[in-house]
């Protein structure tokens, strides 16, 4: 059965809504430990999911093959049947898109002998380990190429072409008993030209030899400054994640509510932007097939738009963000941030440290998480810095922070005029799709040091 | 046959071995939001992964189209032509005898139909409801049954159908200006270990008391840490710490640590993947090798790393059944389930409890550092315990400890175990740095 067909058919069956999302993909995996290659691996992967919805509820299932479409359709509307009720109905009247989307980049990926790709990690590793005190390294790249073909029951037929790459450089230093580690990673939409000439390797090593003579953070409130990239973190994980549209549906988000209210400092804008080019978190139709747009999530310290997918805009009556996102063909599309930034603000990272005095300036990023229900998050920066009467004095290692998002944003004392974009992963409800973070550095009136 | 021909295929292009991992199965996920049904759905999969081999070249690659198993096979052969020697690679796993145990297969969760997952995940759902604060549940429960097969020209031939239940509830909380939230997760192989109404009460009862809630300043206090806080922090000492990949590479604060004491001598820990209906146990890991028991360590010091096929070869002995991969990228080493025992520091709830002013720590989001042993991470689901009795829900407070700290000092350890992700055993006291923004 053809894709079209089956949606003509889903229709007939009763469904109020049918949704059909081709995805084929190509994939390379190559990981190179101490300047061994430890992992080389390749393959294609290809699925149909169909989504029906019936009633407010929606049925998801997965064709292998066009042959298996019809038997995919009748599950899927049967699934759909069984979410149902009549109680919360869901209005269908969605605008439709059609178009299509390219972006393999100047020297695409897959056309690179892997030879090539093995000497650029070998050469990450050569350069890594030449700094004395590293230990150990390991240099990723996974790059891949994916395509998809939504199409829905409105008149939707989209076909987007992306090629990502991301390389990722993980190094440990040991010097005298201590161990220390460091993460870099460059990334995004395109080919070859994406990662060649970057050094991170080179800079993870540096700061893992750094780190070497670190002392653990002090524990406490104090004074702070976030370099671009946990600022980044912080935007996403404190502020994007509650401004999920879903999470205001469902009322498990500080910022339900709070449309038009001013939720930070004004100083603060937060925009989330799929279009932009080349980042890893970008896109132009999202995996619903609506057009991606940018949109400010905070303009001067108010918040001025939620991020919605096709059921969310209807819910909460708003407009259409192109937020929606799925990992793959098996798991249905979340509201999900794409790039998402704290805007350029117009001081210079020396002047924010002569204007703190005493506090911590907090770098880099492991990893960080929220509650959007109580507006609380964690995060963990990689390391830091004690600043002393304006001056940086002490590297400090195990720096986590702790605090209540608004705030925090309310306490944004200064942003920065050097705004900086990271690729990572984003995880929700057991989907991980790739997102940017971005900021200048910032400058915080108060936050919590976790440490010894 | 999808594997034996992944295999045959790679044999024929030349290369000196090949191993096939597939991996086919059935999943139900549901999805609730704000108390209700809103999304079913039912995959099913087949992944094949191929690992070939050229002298001391190797290279894999993998599909999910079934009629493309022989292209699999000759592309991982292609990959390994391609790649360079890496001197450590000695073989593929040769067959080991595989004494397939019980406890693996649900028929319940193997036969059930969407409409009764439902019925259970709903049960749980409504329970989670229990006051009129409560805002909204939502949560996910997915279902899986699988069969996992590993065939290779080594004479490796090894199959087992295993079912898993994974549960999750997020409960949202709220009274005038007081917001709250409720977490519960669970998983086994069998499901009949969750019991659906008192899993969504515990979750909905969690978002009810962090309606009151503190916040405390900088200071040393016994924290109590639950088995579910634990579930990233003990497993973490056997599954990245004691991993010999972690370990050969110099990453683990283990390193050169082996026959060292770690722990105080009351502790033992111990990797054991033959505990029927956990979620870590299997009768073979995933390169056909037979799970054990290797007692990691063994009244505090530590006596073994977890190994798979390479890394065991690497340094001349036998894997510890502890390979894990998904059929995309080459086997790892994992641990299965871990449990740590320490019966002379065994203490009742009460007793855990009895401190005059302490905190209770039902759930961390954070994982320790590799390099230095160092936790430090914030308690997401916590109250403080004033005269032995947990009471306001705490606030962006920051818990600070080494593993070594952890292993050494814990001074007691609950009678309450349970089993979290791969961590088995009760809830863990020690004295820990806390740090909070000040009293309120």
């Amino acid at each position: 059965m053809e894709l079209e067909s089956t949606i003509s058919r889903g229709i007939k069956l009763g469904a109020d809504f049918v949704e059909i999302r081709e995805e084929r993909s190509r994939t390379t995996i190559l990981r190179v430990v101490d300047g061994v290659v430890r992992e080389l691996s390749s393959g294609d992967e290809f699925r149909i999911g169909v989504r029906t919805l019936y009633k407010g509820g929606w049925g998801l299932s997965v064709a292998r093959s066009v042959e298996d479409l019809e038997e995919a359709l009748i599950d899927s509307f049967e699934l759909a049947k069984l979410s149902s009720n009549r109680s919360r109905r869901l209005e269908v009247d969605w605008p439709s898109f059609k178009g299509n989307y390219e972006v393999l980049g100047k020297e695409p990926a897959y056309e690179v002998p892997i030879e090539r790709k093995i000497g650029i990690l070998i050469d990450q590793h050569k350069s890594a380990s030449s700094i004395r005190g590293v230990r150990n390294t390991n240099i990723f790249l996974v790059d891949s190429i994916k395509e998809t073909r939504i199409l829905n029951s409105l008149g939707t037929d989209v076909d987007q072409r992306i090629a990502r790459i991301r390389m990722a450089a993980y190094i440990f230093a040991h010097e005298a008993g201590v161990t220390e580690a460091s993460f870099e990673s460059k990334g995004g939409l395109g080919g070859m030209e994406v990662i060649e000439g970057s050094d991170v390797a080179e800079r993870a090593a540096r700061r893992a030899v750094e780190a070497l003579s670190a002392v653990p953070a002090p524990p406490g409130p104090r004074k702070a400054i976030l370099d671009p990239k946990l600022a980044g973190v912080f935007i996403h994980e404190a502020f994007g994640h509650a401004a999920e549209g879903d999470a205001i549906v469902n009322d498990e988000s500080i910022l339900t509510g709070m449309m038009g209210k001013p939720v930070g400092s004004p100083r603060v804008s937060v925009v989330d932007d799929p279009t932009l080019e080349g980042l890893y978190g970008s896109y132009r139709y999202d995996d619903e097939g609506t057009e991606a747009r940018r949109k400010y999530i905070v303009r001067e310290g108010v918040l001025s738009s939620y991020l919605t997918n096709l059921e969310v805009s209807r819910k909460l009556n708003v407009e259409l963000t192109g937020n929606a996102r799925s990992m793959d063909f098996g798991n249905p599309p979340e509201v999900r941030m794409s790039n998402t930034f704290i805007e350029r603000g117009d001081w210079s990272f020396e002047e924010m440290v002569s204007e703190m005095k005493d506090g911590i300036y907090a770098f880099g990023s492991l990893y960080g998480y929220t509650d959007p229900a109580k507006g609380q998050f964690m995060f963990k920066a990689e390391g830091g810095w004690l600043i002393e009467r304006g001056e940086i004095v002490r590297r400090l290692r195990e720096v986590a922070i702790t605090g209540m998002t608004l705030e925090v944003l309310h306490n944004v004392e200064a942003v920065g005029n050097d705004l900086h974009h990271d690729p990572g992963n984003c995880g929700k409800k057991g989907q991980w799709v790739p997102v940017t973070t971005g900021s200048p550095h910032i400058m915080v009136r108060s936050l919590v040091f976790g440490g010894r | 046959m999808l594997a034996e021909e992944a295999v045959r295929a790679a044999i024929s292009e030349g290369a000196e071995g090949a191993e096939a991992f597939e991996i086919r199965m059935r999943k139900i996920s549901l999805n609730v939001e704000r108390g209700v049904l809103k999304t079913s759905s039912t995959i099913r999969e087949i992944g094949l992964g191929v690992r070939a081999y050229i002298g001391k070249k190797l290279g894999m690659a993998f599909s999910t189209n079934p009629p493309e198993g022989a292209s699999a096979g000759r592309r991982a052969f292609m990959n390994a032509k391609a790649s360079p020697e890496d001197a450590d690679f000695h073989s593929l796993p040769e067959p080991r005898r595989v004494e397939l145990m019980d406890g693996l297969l649900d028929d319940r969760i193997r036969d059930i139909d969407v409409s009764e997952a439902s019925s259970i995940f709903m049960d749980s759902v409504e329970a989670a409801k229990l006051s009129p604060s409560i805002t909204s549940v939502s949560g996910i429960l997915t279902l899986t049954y699988a069969e996992v097969r590993i065939f290779s020209s080594t004479g490796v031939d090894v199959s087992e159908g295993r079912t898993s239940f994974n549960i999750f509830l997020e409960v949202a909380a709220k009274d005038g200006d007081r917001r709250g939230s409720g977490f519960n997760f669970s998983e086994g192989r069998k499901l009949d270990m969750l019991d659906p109404r008192r899993f969504g009460e515990e979750a909905g009862e969690i978002a009810v008391k962090s309606l009151d809630s503190t916040r405390i300043g900088v200071e040393t206090l016994p924290v109590v840490f639950k088995p579910k806080a634990l579930q990233a922090i003990v497993p973490f000492i056997v599954d990245e710490a004691a991993n010999a990949e972690n370990i050969q590479y110099g990453r683990s604060f283990l390193t050169n640590r082996l026959n060292s004491q770690i722990a105080s001598d009351q502790i033992s820990i111990i990797d054991d993947g033959r505990i029927p209906w956990l979620i870590g146990s299997s009768s073979f890991d995933d390169e056909g090798i037979p799970t054990t028991s290797t007692r990691v360590v063994e009244e505090g010091t530590f006596r073994s790393a977890i190994h798979n096929w390479y890394t065991a070869k690497r340094e001349g002995r036998e894997s510890t059944g502890n390979a894990s991969r998904d059929y995309r990228r080459a086997p790892s080493v994992g641990a299965n389930n871990v449990r740590i025992e320490a019966p002379n520091l065994e203490m009742d709830e009460e007793e855990l409890l009895d401190v005059r002013r302490g905190i209770l720590v039902l759930y961390t989001g954070d994982t320790p550092n590799l390099a230095t042993g160092e936790f430090s991470g914030m308690a997401e689901t916590a109250f403080l315990i004033e005269n032995g009795e947990p009471t306001r829900s705490l606030r962006q407070t920051s818990i600070a400890f080494t593993l070594e700290e952890l292993m050494k000092e814990l001074d007691g350890i609950g009678k309450d175990v349970a089993s979290v992700g791969s961590y088995l055993g009760g809830s863990i006291r020690l004295k820990a740095r806390v740090s909070g923004p000040g009293s309120s």
